[in-house]
């Protein structure tokens, strides 16, 4: 697929509003997507499972997965005066929070206000709010009014625009939505071997790409996600963790899950024989589907592969486009290298 | 023009202080077709709507038409820029926020960063501004090429359409009052238009640099020298965190000023026209020795200058989502013209 139309795609995909627990919209949009040759089928916890034929059966069942759902919030409740009370859905720092405009389930756009700084003492502007000092404005002045466009759980999001900025994206969405993007993309190719691709749901509260590994059963897994970025002013060589615009991210270690050596090895010469520019994580952090889907069942080997990212969990998320071709050239080769 | 296409027309145009350009040409656009326009030295839009006669009332409305934002101060290895701020920025919601800087070489979009999660240490602090940058995903070549030192950064904040006809945008303060006092010197011009009316001054202002101060507008009433003066701002609409400070409710009025530098002649003259003319308004006592607004610099003036403060309550001031009521804006400018009427009749 050419740059242009995947940044299409990647659009529509990050204008998808699919909260964890809450992903119909952006599985639904996939399955829509899908190349014909594709079968697949949504399992009892949501995941979107997609089989596809490769030229060979693998000697190694493989599976890919990305997960869907992006980092928001829920109506926990609905004061008298119309004002909406929220949780985050996923690990949100409330200083990417307030004073943002978000977007309802139903479709109806809010904004999350604040004190105004004139009336904040000294001490107040020092002060981190906490999610119970938050609250939705839709404009409704009582409980009822709010009602007719807000129920209890239902879900919100960022609303903030996908945007072109210098030669790099910022977008809501963009940490989970460019993994599936990656994973939409290699079903629209020819694949050397069969492979099981996993559109996951509820990573940013835990990860049901378990459930899926469950019933898929694969002796590999490779789980793509995205890797934070510390390229920025301040942050010294060795804490970047990753940076934008050089490849691939692999990483030997993340945040609870070691990833298989021999599969490491086997990205790092895919890579270097194909001439793929890569980049390893320095930090060991983040957890990705890796964690979960190495212990389901009777356990598999698993492979993270990231895409860097600025403020993955923020309304306007940071990653530049040039990263994609290398780790689609990455992933295809991988399926070649991991299928023998 | 309707008022509602009106506030999102002024609303999105770029105009931080010091840098009102753009949305004084937008406004000029607007203004021009009510009146002779003119600029003051420090880029206020100085529009006669009817001209000022000796011996008669001359009214000057002002409102503000700078923004808060940012500045360009310096430009960091990786293409980071560094900022200082222009107006009161909020810090608590600086990060991730969307921002525009804008050059001669044309808009270029961003991000405000701050230090990432993962290096942070101790408990989560509010940045300082110094240390955010905005990232606008170019390189340090790119970027010094493209964007000139003391380039101004807005906040991107969409126009929202929410319950009850409020809205939503950044730099609703101090837009919204521009709108309020453009559709108020309609409707008092074509009054004394059909009546045939006994001459008298109406200018409108659009003062710059009321955010860093308020030299726009002292400045240009020293120029214009009206007979009096209305200060037209936005002040604090009423949310759980400020409830027992008193503020005004949206979609229950302009709030209308009395306070100790203001003339009770006016703050009078104005709940009288409103309760003449049904017109809802809410009483907002501006404590201390000053207002805030740029009835401050106004009311010393030259040899001083008669001035009150009428205000549409907002919510979330200083924030990308500042929120009002389309209803207050024109019961704002219906509440000045009905005083006009009074003053001038």
């Amino acid at each position: 697929m050419e740059l242009k139309n995947q940044l299409t795609m990647l659009k529509q995909l990050c204008e998808l509003d699919a909260v964890s627990g809450c992903e119909d919209r952006a599985a639904e949009w996939i399955l829509a997507h899908l190349p014909q040759d594709c079968k697949a089928h949504r399992d009892v916890r949501g995941n979107l499972i997609c089989e596809k034929k490769g030229r060979k059966t693998p000697k190694n069942k493989l599976m890919f997965t990305a997960h869907m759902d992006e980092p928001g919030f829920i109506i926990t409740y609905i004061e008298e005066s119309g004002l909406l009370r929220f949780s985050p859905m996923g690990d949100i720092d409330t200083r990417m929070v307030v004073g943002k405009a978000v977007r309802l389930e139903s479709g109806k756009e809010g904004v999350v206000g604040a004190k105004p700084i004139h009336l904040q003492t000294a001490e107040e502007r020092e002060q981190v709010l906490k999610f119970s000092n938050l609250y939705i404005d839709i404009g409704a002045s009582s409980r009822e009014e709010a009602e007719k466009f807000a129920e209890l759980g239902d879900f919100a999001v960022w609303r903030s625009q996908f945007t072109e900025m210098g030669n790099k994206i910022r977008a809501k969405a963009l940490g989970s939505r460019v993994g599936c993007l990656l994973l939409l993309s290699m079903l629209h190719q020819e694949l050397e071997y069969d492979i099981t691709a996993v559109f996951a749901v509820q990573h940013e509260i835990g990860g049901g790409a378990g459930n899926a590994a469950y019933e898929v059963k694969p002796d590999i897994a490779v789980s793509i996600d995205c890797a934070a970025a510390g390229d920025v002013p301040g942050v010294g060589a060795g804490k970047k963790i990753s940076s934008l615009g050089k490849g691939p991210v692999l990483s030997f270690q993340n945040k609870g899950v070691f990833t298989d050596r021999e599969l490491f090895a086997a990205a790092k010469g895919v890579c270097a024989q194909q001439g793929i520019e890569y980049q390893i994580k320095d930090q060991v952090t983040e957890s990705t589907d890796a964690n979960v889907l190495s212990k389901t069942a009777g356990g598999c080997r698993v492979l993270p592969v990231g895409v860097s990212v600025r403020y993955a969990v923020s309304p306007n998320p940071v990653f530049s486009p040039s990263d994609l071709e290398p780790t689609q050239k990455l992933l295809a080769a991988l399926v070649e290298r991991l299928g023998e | 023009m309707e008022t509602i296409q009106m506030l999102k027309t002024l609303c999105q145009v770029p105009g931080v202080s010091g840098a009102e350009e753009q949305a004084l040409q937008t406004a000029e656009e607007i203004c021009k077709t009510l009146g002779k326009c003119s600029h003051t030295v420090h880029k206020s839009l100085v529009c006669e709507v009817m001209p000022a006669q000796q011996g008669r009332p001359h009214l000057l409305l002002d409102a503000h038409i700078d923004e808060i934002g940012l500045t360009v101060t310096h430009i960091e290895e990786g293409g980071f820029l560094r900022v200082a701020q222009c107006g009161g920025v909020d810090r608590r919601l600086v990060l991730a926020s969307a921002v525009v800087v804008h050059t001669e070489q044309g808009d270029f979009p961003g991000v405000v960063e701050g230090e990432p999660e993962h290096v942070q240490s101790g408990e989560k602090k509010n940045p300082k501004l110094d240390e955010v940058w905005v990232d606008v995903g170019m390189t340090q070549e790119e970027a010094k090429e493209k964007i000139a030192l003391g380039s101004k950064i807005t906040f991107v904040g969409p126009f929202t359409e929410m319950e009850n006809g409020r809205v939503s945008s950044k730099a609703m303060d101090d837009r919204c009052c521009c709108v309020a006092i453009i559709k108020a010197a309609e409707q008092i011009k074509a009054y004394w238009t059909e009546n045939h009316l006994e001459p008298m001054g109406l200018t409108v202002l659009l003062s710059s640099q009321e955010e860093t101060g308020g030299l726009g507008a002292a400045t240009a009433a020293f120029d214009i020298r009206p007979t009096q003066a209305i200060a037209v701002d936005v002040s604090f609409g009423t949310t759980p965190e400020i409830a027992d400070k008193h503020c005004g409710d949206l979609n229950k009025g302009p709030m209308i000023g009395i306070g100790a530098t203001l003339s009770r002649k006016m703050s009078k003259g104005l709940i009288a026209a409103a309760k003449e003319d049904n017109i809802p308004y809410q009483a907002e006592v501006m404590g201390g020795g000053h207002t805030g607004t740029n009835a401050d610099g106004i009311v010393t003036a030259a040899d001083g200058i008669e001035t009150c403060c009428v205000s549409v309550p907002l919510r979330y001031m200083h924030t990308p989502i500042e929120t009002i009521s389309v209803e207050d804006v024109d019961q704002t400018a219906n509440l000045i013209a009905a005083y006009a009427k009074r003053i001038g009749r």
